[in-house]
C-alpha cells in the first residue's frame, strides 16, 4: 500500500477565493483570527490572536468570517479531482485528502510522472499544497505536515525507502499525533518530544498508563492494525457554478464560462461513467433576481464542442435582464454509459449514424420547438385519420422485435388495399355543382364505394370512399359522409 | 489529320468525353430506380445517391409512388426525413409499401428561413439517407439551391426537392431535374436536365392499373333472376343505388366505356357491405 496525503494548509482562504487579493485579509471565527494572508502576516498578525488585538496592530485589515461549509465543498472538489488518479480516496477534514496510489501506479507508469501532474495542477490553480507519502494513511497524514519531499522517501517504481521513512517518522513531533491533549501534555512533561521517543517505550507499559488509544494509534501508524476509513464517492448530482466580479453583460462573454463548466461536467461524467440527460442552467443577476433555463439532451456520447453550440443556440432567443453575476449548472438525470457491443460488420457504423441523428434532432428541436418535429407511429384503428399518430421525435433505441412485428403487420395489406400516400388532414370540403364534384377543378369518380363505418361508440362515422380523377390528372381519395351527405377530399394517390 | 489533332486535345486533357463521365458515374454512384424504362433514360443508370434532384410537378400524380423503390433501398441504410410536405404523408399506406414508420422524420418549420436552415442541417448531418423537401416559397435563388445541393453532397444524402412545374424554365444547380405530369393512366416524366449526356428524354411509367379501374354502373351488375322473391327485394335497392349515383353523373359515362369483361372483374372487386 502506498498512501499519498495532499494537505492544503491555506484551505480556508482558498475556499473563499480570496488568496489572490492584494490587501490584508484575515479570517475570524468566534472573535479569534483563524488565518491571515501573506500581507497580513507581514504586519504581525498571526492565527490565534483575538480580533481586537489584530485590529490594533493594523487598522486596514479586512476581516471575513470563516466559511466552514465552503471549505468542506472545496475539499470535496479536490477529492473529486483526485478521483481521476485513484479509486481509493478518503477525506481527512479539515484540510487533507488521502489517495491510495499503488493500484494506479501501473496506469501512470511511474510515480514521478504522477507527482509532476499533481504539482503542476496545483501550481496552475495557485494553491499551496503539502505532500506526505507513507505505507499507512495515518503516517502519510502526519508526514504531510512536515512537507518532506516524496522523492526522498520513495523511488520512481513506488517502493518506499524503509530507512528514510523510519527516520522521518521518528523525527515527527508528538503534537501532531491524534491523541487527547491531556495525554500529549503528560508525554511532553515526561520529556518525549518526538515520535521516536514514544516508539522506544514498551507498548504494554504505555497502554497501562495512557489507555488503549495510544497503542492503537501507534499500531495504525506502523501498519500493524488496519486503518479503515470511509471512502469518498462522487456525488449523485452535478452542481457547479462560476462567479464573475462585476458581472457579464453579453452572451458572447458567457461562452467561455459555459465551456469551462461543460468541461468540468465532462470530467465528472467520465468519473461516474454515465451520461447526462439534462442541463439546468441558472443565471443569478447582480440585482439578486434569478433566471433558470434548461436543455434536454438525447445524445449518446458527450461531445463538448457540439454541446457548446447547442447551448449557444438555446441562449439565442433569451435576453439577459442585466449583468450576470453567477452562472450555475446542475445535472440531475443520468443514464449509464451504453457499452455498445460492436459487431464485426456495420453495427459500429449504424451507432455512429444514430448519434448523428440524435445531434441533428437536438438542434432541430431547439430551434424549431419540439412540436414541429414528429415521428409517425401506427395505431390499430379503422378510420384513416386515426390509424396513425404523430409523436414527438425522439431517438429511443429501437427494439428489433417491435420492428419485425410492424413489418409483419404491414405486409399482408400491401396488395389488396388501395390507400393514398398523401392524407389531407383535416379533410377538405368538396363543393357539389350541377356538373359534378368540384375541388380546385373537376373531379370524376373512378371506382368505389368502399365503406368505412366505425367509431359507433363515440360518434358514428359512416363514409363511402371513392377514387376520383382530378381534372389535372391527379388521383384523389374522396368520401361522402353518409350522415351529413357532404363530400370531402381526404387524400391523394401521390 | 483531323483525328490526330483530336487525340492531341484529348491527351492534353482539355477535353473530356461525356461517355467516360457517364461510365464512372454509373460505376460509383447510382441506385436503380426500380423502373427499367427510367433506368435506361438516365445516363447514370439510376438515381444519384447524393445531391439535389428536382421534381417539378403537381401532387397526386404518382410523384411518391415512382420514388418508393429507391426510398425503400435508402431506408434500409439510414432514416429519411420529410421537410414541410404540403399534405401529411399517410404513414399506414407508406408502411404497407415498405417504408418503415419509425424511420421517418417529419419536420414542419414555419418560416422559410427556418425551413432552409433545417434542410441544410438535415442534409449535412449525414444521419439521413434521403430528405424530401418542399418550401413555402418555391422560387429559391441560385445561392440557396446551390447551398442545399452542396450540403446534400457533403452529408451523402439524396435531396428530393419538389417544386411547381412553372419553375421548369429556371436555371438550377441541381444535376438532375425531372418534370412530372399526369398522362392517361400513367406518369409522364420529362427529363429537363441530367448528368453525363443530353437531356430531353420523355417517358411514361404506367401506374398501377388497380387505381384506374373504372367501375361499371350498377345497372349492369349481375342479378339473380332465379329467385323471384329476391328479385322483388333487390330491384328497389338497385334503383336506389342508381339514383344515389346518378346525381354524381359518372356511372352513366362509365357504363358506355366499359366492356362486359370488366363487369365480372368489378363484381369481385366490390367490397361487401
Amino acid at each position: 500500500m502506498l498512501w499519498l496525503c495532499l494537505r492544503l494548509p491555506a484551505l480556508p482562504l482558498d475556499a473563499l477565493g480570496a488568496k489572490s487579493s492584494a490587501g490584508m485579509l484575515a479570517l475570524r471565527h468566534n472573535n479569534i483570527i483563524v488565518m491571515a494572508n501573506d500581507a497580513a502576516q507581514q504586519t504581525g498578525i498571526a492565527a490565534g490572536m483575538s480580533v481586537s488585538s489584530a485590529m490594533s496592530l493594523c487598522s486596514a485589515l479586512e476581516l471575513r468570517p470563516r466559511d466552514l461549509q465552503a471549505e468542506q465543498q472545496y475539499l470535496e472538489n479536490i477529492a473529486l479531482w483526485a478521483y481521476r488518479f485513484s479509486g481509493d480516496i478518503c477525506l481527512c477534514p479539515p484540510n487533507a485528502v488521502l489517495l491510495e496510489l499503488s493500484a494506479s501506479l501501473r496506469l501512470f507508469k511511474n510515480l514521478a510522472r504522477l507527482y509532476r501532474k499533481f504539482i503542476s495542477a496545483f501550481r496552475r490553480r495557485g494553491l499551496s499544497v503539502q505532500l506526505g507519502i507513507a505505507h499507512t494513511p495515518l503516517a502519510a497524514e502526519l508526514l504531510s505536515h512536515q512537507n518532506i519531499s516524496p522523492a526522498k522517501l520513495v523511488n520512481a517504481a513506488g517502493q518506499l525507502h524503509q530507512d528514510e521513512l523510519h527516520n522521518a517518522l521518528q523525527a515527527l513531533p508528538i503534537d501532531l499525533l491524534p491523541l487527547a491533549p491531556k495525554t500529549l501534555n503528560t508525554l511532553r512533561e515526561m520529556g518525549m518530544h518526538t515520535l521516536g521517543n514514544i516508539q522506544d517505550l514498551p507498548r504494554a507499559e504505555l497502554e497501562r498508563r495512557f489507555g488503549k488509544g495510544i497503542t492503537t494509534t501507534l499500531a495504525k501508524l506502523q501498519g500493524e492494525q488496519a486503518d479503515i476509513r470511509p471512502k469518498f464517492a462522487p456525488p449523485d448530482t452535478f452542481n457547479s457554478q462560476r462567479h464573475f466580479d462585476g458581472g457579464l453583460h453579453s452572451k458572447q462573454q458567457l461562452r467561455f464560462p459555459i465551456s469551462a463548466l461543460l468541461s468540468e461536467l465532462e470530467h465528472y461524467l467520465r468519473l461516474r461513467q454515465c451520461l447526462n440527460r439534462d442541463l439546468q442552467w441558472e443565471f443569478h443577476y447582480l440585482d439578486g433576481s434569478k433566471e433558470a433555463w434548461s436543455l434536454d439532451l438525447s445524445q449518446r456520447h458527450f461531445d463538448r464542442r457540439n454541446l457548446i453550440e447547442l447551448v449557444m443556440l438555446r441562449l439565442e432567443p433569451l435576453s439577459l435582464q442585466g449583468a450576470v453575476e453567477t452562472l450555475s449548472l446542475r445535472c440531475e438525470q443520468f443514464i449509464g454509459n451504453e457499452q455498445h457491443c460492436e459487431q464485426l460488420f456495420d453495427t459500429a457504423n449504424s451507432s455512429k449514424q444514430q448519434e448523428k441523428a440524435a445531434q441533428v434532432l437536438d438542434k432541430l428541436r431547439l430551434r424549431l420547438g419540439s412540436q414541429r418535429c414528429h415521428q409517425f407511429a401506427l395505431q390499430d384503428a379503422h378510420l384513416p385519420e386515426l390509424n396513425w399518430v404523430l409523436r414527438d421525435a425522439h431517438t429511443a433505441p429501437q427494439t428489433p422485435s417491435y420492428n419485425k412485428l410492424q413489418a409483419q403487420a404491414a405486409t399482408p395489406n400491401a396488395t389488396n388495399l388501395l390507400r393514398p400516400n398523401w392524407l389531407c388532414h383535416p379533410p377538405e370540403a368538396i363543393s357539389e355543382t350541377a356538373e359534378g364534384l368540384f375541388w380546385q377543378g373537376e373531379l370524376h369518380l373512378l371506382q368505389g364505394p368502399e365503406r368505412f363505418d366505425g367509431q359507433w361508440w363515440l360518434q358514428r362515422q359512416t363514409r363511402d370512399y371513392y377514387i376520383a380523377r382530378h381534372q389535372h390528372g391527379a388521383l384523389c381519395w374522396v368520401f361522402k359522409d353518409c350522415l351529413n351527405r357532404r363530400w370531402y377530399l381526404h387524400g391523394f394517390f401521390g | 489529320m483531323k483525328s490526330h489533332s483530336l487525340n492531341q486535345l484529348l491527351d492534353e486533357r482539355k477535353l473530356w468525353r461525356g461517355q467516360q463521365l457517364r461510365r464512372s458515374a454509373a460505376a460509383s454512384d447510382r441506385l436503380s430506380t426500380g423502373f427499367s424504362a427510367l433506368d435506361n433514360a438516365l445516363h447514370t443508370g439510376g438515381w444519384p445517391r447524393s445531391g439535389s434532384t428536382e421534381l417539378l410537378g403537381e401532387y397526386g400524380i404518382g410523384e411518391l409512388w415512382f420514388l418508393l423503390p429507391a426510398l425503400r433501398e435508402h431506408l434500409a441504410d439510414r432514416p429519411m426525413a420529410w421537410l414541410n410536405p404540403p399534405y401529411l404523408p399517410h404513414a399506414p399506406a407508406l408502411a404497407a409499401q415498405g417504408l418503415a414508420v419509425n424511420k421517418q422524420l417529419l419536420v414542419r418549420p414555419k418560416t422559410l428561413a427556418d425551413q432552409l436552415w433545417a434542410a441544410e442541417e438535415l442534409l449535412r448531418s449525414g444521419a439521413y439517407s434521403a430528405v424530401l423537401s418542399w418550401f413555402n416559397e418555391p422560387n429559391l435563388n441560385d445561392r440557396q439551391l446551390r447551398r442545399l445541393h452542396i450540403a446534400a453532397l457533403e452529408g451523402q444524402c439524396w435531396h428530393l426537392h419538389f417544386r411547381p412545374a412553372s419553375l421548369a424554365q429556371q436555371i438550377s444547380p441541381a444535376p438532375l431535374r425531372l418534370n412530372l405530369c399526369a398522362a392517361q393512366q400513367a406518369l409522364q416524366i420529362n427529363i429537363i436536365k441530367q448528368q453525363g449526356g443530353h437531356a430531353g428524354q420523355q417517358l411514361q411509367l404506367a401506374r398501377p392499373a388497380a387505381l384506374y379501374l373504372q367501375q361499371s354502373a350498377a345497372v349492369t351488375w349481375p342479378t339473380y333472376n332465379s329467385v323471384s322473391a329476391a328479385k322483388a327485394q333487390t330491384q328497389p335497392q338497385a334503383l336506389r343505388k342508381i339514383n344515389l349515383l346518378a346525381n354524381t353523373a359518372i356511372f352513366a359515362k362509365a357504363a358506355q366505356q366499359d366492356s362486359t369483361v370488366r363487369v365480372s372483374k368489378t363484381g369481385s372487386n366490390e367490397p361487401p357491405h
